[in-house]
């Protein structure tokens, strides 16, 4: 019988416990009867026949009992008496009950909640099949090991060339306004080699998705659709597959829709929209042009070692072949799920790491008032010792006391978790790399169960030993009862209290160092002055672009900087602080040609005139863009100060000569201030700018944003924005619209989230642990009550018992702030990788925290000092 | 009554059981019955503990129970033999007389 069958016939007979006795009973009277009926077809008398078989059977309750051992149904009474007894025993403790469950709920919650976040993202596999085989492959630049993107030659040569994938595929990610009955939508799309949904191994949930080598119909315009999109958009119509839906202006004939909870790549956008990828004959020729994501999965019995070792010697052979372009690339391969959910590893196993903390300071705490409930019920364990109870008995009782309080905690904790990762969903979307899917399942479950089953033990075991070694006769006899409990109880709580100080120190010590982290990242100058800047992205319907970026752009910014509240406005290729992924190699004109590979290389961003003024980017040296820029063989550009002072160190660059692409020489008009592109935590690249005007700027606008600076608040001006925009053109239209400010707070969301849940985790860790100081204390005072009566009574003043109370709880709080200065010493240098611009060990963190615990603690032990102050002495002497 | 009958070793009590088992389903009683006729009566187990050791067994899987009728007509539990149970039933009977044969030897050399 398997584990699982054997438990549920457990329970069977636990919840159908008397139709267990009257079946035994049925089983053994048939039996007796049986017998008797034997004897009495012998010829013997019913009466000496029925007394015969009872006879020979032996005693039926012996047997009856033996039977329920075996069931184990004896084992379930004694679980149930025990639970019986120890609801009982709570309810007549309401206040302890009631803290108790709160500590571990406020412990057991906290784990619940980021659990699920972590088998969310971390363990839930990606819905794939066989996940785990499938491999992203990048580009690697020299041994910085820098990753990026790959180009269309490369990649094919990949596809072609290496012996450990059974398929590469390739994509490209974008976004594509979606027109129809619905009005136009902007939706995440993405462009793929028609191998990947075989790569995958998903089927089409309508229809059937992209069959490699097979010929589409209407030229290769076909898409596959997300069943989200089918739902919202079509009314989950099936006959929509084989119709055409139109995205940016084209017809696209619909081949099949994906199962809902498909997405592709996987990670925080969502894509709904799934193209062929159809590289123009440039693009396959480009192979300095990179601009593709690559994945595959493994063939089997192929490690990725060998998969990556094998690529390895394919770049190692296109590096020679084409050195111009090659030279210091290679590959890097990662698990698919390691790519999308790497960065994000650390972060949350640190968190992890701060909830049993959090958890194993409730579990301290509850340790506590156990013991300080066990003090009162000594005399009820002697007695219950002195009539013959059993010591294994009263430990068992004692822990299904504890597994009680702990599964008490976690239905609270469960409720707490669910309530806070509602609470939370806004802070982390756009902080975690896997959208949504954060729910409370089957394992996340049974974590819950398991930690308040451990956390029960953990808590409810030296209790539960302390108690059972009661000396009878002691505490039976009148002295004994009231007399303290051991000097070794007490010795144990203090060491609880001043273990939970310091675990409160090291979680505080680390909230307080990303808080030092966050507000120095947030203070780093951008580059840029995002007050008052409206962003928004511009979707121009395909073709529209073609041969000229101005026609389009330009009667647009004419109108939109016409608009009253509006200062200056510009377009840009891409926004700084969100990425930079947009970079490429040059040579400077006038300088002997660098070796293959170690060409200097730049961001490269195209903008229009204003730019800089509506991003509030100086220009520092010559002059920007004008509309009057371009035109055949005008070839400008504009770089940036960290690109100055890097290939030109004290000189001015205005006039010299950039080469790009080994086509014509450019002339730098301008040096402009260095922006943070990648984020705020990343140091500004050396950067060029290319004016929109030149030949060639379209290919970078197709994602341009628009940016402008209003006089009052941007907000204000969307409307206005909007409409301009569509009156220069109906299929023009703006999205994503955000000021700049919350673009740079957007791009702080996963350092926010991180500073508020280890801020609250630190947060419940204080709490938790004045309130175990402030029990142990006023404990103590209890316990001393006589001794502090007989002490005013000869004449001590209120000041001095303060001190003498204080002074006990004020030696805990040193010996735990110096062990958990120590523990933060040794802990916070994992928190490195999460930490910006202050050290792992930044002393006036450590000195600031350790003086509030120290405040904190000290009004813990204050409270009861005052009581312990106005005792009166009388009383106190009497009473014992 | 045979004086040696009383004293079953341990574990063989189960033995006997899967073995009656093994030709058809039968109640605890009919089991009593069966093991003390085809023991020419030699083997008189203690008919409470029969009860125990079926629901050992049940527990571990080797036989299972039914409530059905009895031939007279009477409602009944009814233990039959699992897959499980024959397996177990084969191995143990070829130690039981792996053991036997082994005590023989050593007795006969006597």
């Amino acid at each position: 019988m398997s584990l699982l069958d054997k438990t549920t016939n457990r329970l069977q007979t636990l919840a159908d416990r008397e139709r267990f006795e009257t079946d035994l009973d049925d089983e053994m009277r048939f039996h007796l009867e049986m017998e008797a009926g034997k004897h009495e077809a012998r010829g013997m008398a019913p009466e000496a026949a029925r007394a015969l078989a009872r006879r020979e059977f032996g005693q039926v309750d012996r047997f009856k009992d033996e039977v329920r051992d075996v069931r184990g149904v004896t084992w379930m009474d004694d679980v149930r008496r025990d639970v019986r007894f120890a609801l009982r025993s709570l309810r007549r403790s309401p206040g302890f009950t009631l803290v108790a469950v709160l500590c571990l709920a406020l412990g057991i919650g906290a784990n619940a909640a980021i659990f699920s976040v972590i088998n969310a993202v971390l363990l839930r596999p990606l819905p794939y099949a066989a996940p785990d085989r499938l491999i992203r492959a990048y580009e690697m630049r020299g041994d910085e090991g820098k990753t990026g993107s790959v180009s269309v030659p490369n990649y094919l040569d990949w596809r072609a060339q290496n012996s450990g994938f059974q398929d590469l595929a390739a994509w490209m990610e974008g976004n594509r306004n979606l027109e129809g009955v619905g009005g136009t939508e902007r939706i995440g799309s993405v462009e793929v080699t028609p191998n990947l949904f075989t790569i995958l191994g998903t089927p089409a949930l309508r229809g059937r998705a992209f069959v490699p080598g097979q010929d589409e119909p209407g030229k290769g315009q076909v898409a596959v659709i997300g069943e989200g999109l089918w739902r919202r958009r079509f009314g989950a119509d099936p006959s929509l597959v084989g119709r055409s839906i139109h995205l940016d202006g084209l017809a696209y004939t619909v081949l099949g829709v994906m199962p809902a909870g498909f997405d592709f790549p996987p990670g925080p956008a969502a894509h709904e929209v799934w193209t062929l990828l159809q590289p123009s004959p440039q693009q396959k020729a480009a192979r300095g042009s990179h601009f593709l994501a690559v994945a595959g999965r493994l063939k089997p019995g192929v490690s990725l070692d060998q998969a990556s070792a094998q690529l390895r010697t394919v770049a190692a052979r296109l590096e020679k072949q084409y050195p111009n372009e090659q030279t210091g690339r290679s590959v890097l391969l990662k698990p698919l799920k390691e790519a999308v959910v790497g960065k994000t590893r650390p972060a949350l196993l640190i968190l992890l790491g701060a909830v049993l903390l959090v958890l194993l300071i409730a579990c301290a705490n509850v340790a506590n008032l156990l013991l300080a409930r066990a003090a009162v019920r000594r005399r009820e364990v002697a007695v219950r010792l002195a009539l013959g109870a059993g010591r294994a008995r009263l430990i068992r009782q004692f822990l299904v006391e504890s597994l009680v309080l702990a599964l008490g905690g976690a239905l609270l904790g469960g409720l707490i978790a669910w309530g806070s990762l509602a609470l939370l969903a806004p802070l982390a979307a756009g902080a975690l790399p896997i959208a949504g899917g954060i729910s409370v399942d089957g394992r996340v479950f049974a974590f819950l169960l398991a930690v308040s089953v451990v956390s029960g033990v953990l808590f409810g075991l030296v209790p539960a030993l302390q108690a059972s070694r009661e000396d009878v006769r002691d505490t039976l006899s009148d002295a004994g009862a009231k007399s303290t409990s051991g000097g070794n109880q007490k010795r144990f709580r203090s060491a609880l209290v001043v273990l939970e100080i310091a675990l409160s120190l090291v979680l505080l010590v680390g909230a307080g160092l990303l808080l030092r982290g966050f507000l120095a990242l947030s203070s780093t100058p951008s580059g840029l002055r995002p007050d008052r800047v409206l962003t928004a992205h511009l979707a121009v319907p395909d073709g529209q672009l073609k041969g000229s970026s101005v026609r389009v752009f330009q009667p647009l910014l004419d109108k939109v900087r016409h608009l009253p509240g509006v200062r200056s406005a510009g377009v840009i290729s891409m926004l700084p602080i969100q990425d930079a992924w947009t970079n490429g190699s040059y040579l400077i004109e006038g300088r002997p040609v660098p070796k293959p590979g170690q060409e200097p290389s730049a961001e490269y961003r195209v903008a229009s005139p204003q730019l800089f003024a509506s991003l509030g980017i100086p220009i520092l040296h010559g002059r920007d863009f004008t509309d009057r820029d371009g035109g055949p063989g005008s070839r400008l550009l504009i770089v940036n100060e960290a690109l100055a002072r890097r290939d030109f160190p004290g000189e001015n660059p205005v006039g010299r000569q950039i080469r790009i692409d080994k086509e014509a020489a450019h002339t730098i008009i301008g040096v402009v201030g260095s922006v943070r592109q990648a984020g705020l935590d990343q140091q500004p690249l050396p950067e060029i700018y290319l004016p929109y005007v030149q030949i060639g700027a379209e290919d970078w606008l197709g994602n341009a944003v628009l940016v402008v600076h209003a006089a009052q608040a941007p907000e204000g001006l969307t409307a206005a924005v909007r409409q301009e925009v569509a009156s220069v053109d109906r299929g023009l239209s703006l999205f994503d619209v955000e000021t700049m400010d919350e673009v740079i707070t957007k791009s702080l969301a996963s350092r926010r989230l991180n500073l508020w849940l280890l801020g609250i985790f630190a947060g419940i860790a204080l709490v938790l642990s004045a309130a175990g100081l402030y029990g142990v204390i006023s404990y103590l005072v209890a316990q001393r009550t006589r001794e502090i009566g007989v002490r005013i009574a000869l004449g001590a003043q209120t000041r001095d018992v303060i001190g003498l109370v204080m002074g006990q709880g004020a030696r805990l709080t040193a010996v735990g702030i110096a062990l958990g200065l120590l523990g933060a010493l040794a802990f916070t240098r994992v928190l490195e990788s999460l930490l910006y611009g202050v050290s792992a060990r930044d002393p006036l963190t450590f000195a600031s925290i350790a003086a509030l615990l120290a405040a904190v603690a000290l009004l813990a032990t204050w409270l009861p000092a005052r009581r312990a102050a106005k005792v009166d002495p009388m009383l106190a002497i009497r009473n014992e | 009554m045979n004086p040696t009958a009383t004293d079953l070793l341990q574990g063989t009590l189960d033995l006997l059981i899967l073995k009656t088992l093994s030709l058809g389903p039968q109640h605890g009683w009919g089991v009593a019955q069966r093991i003390q006729q085809t023991s020419r009566d030699l083997l008189q187990i203690n008919q409470g503990s029969l009860y125990p050791a079926l629901h050992r067994l049940e527990e571990q899987g080797w036989i299972e129970s039914e409530w059905g009728v009895s031939d007279n007509n009477r409602r009944a539990k009814f233990y039959r033999l699992t897959a499980g149970g024959q397996a177990q039933l084969d191995r143990e009977t070829a130690s039981w007389s792996q053991y036997a044969e082994a005590v023989r030897w050593v007795l006969q050399s006597a």
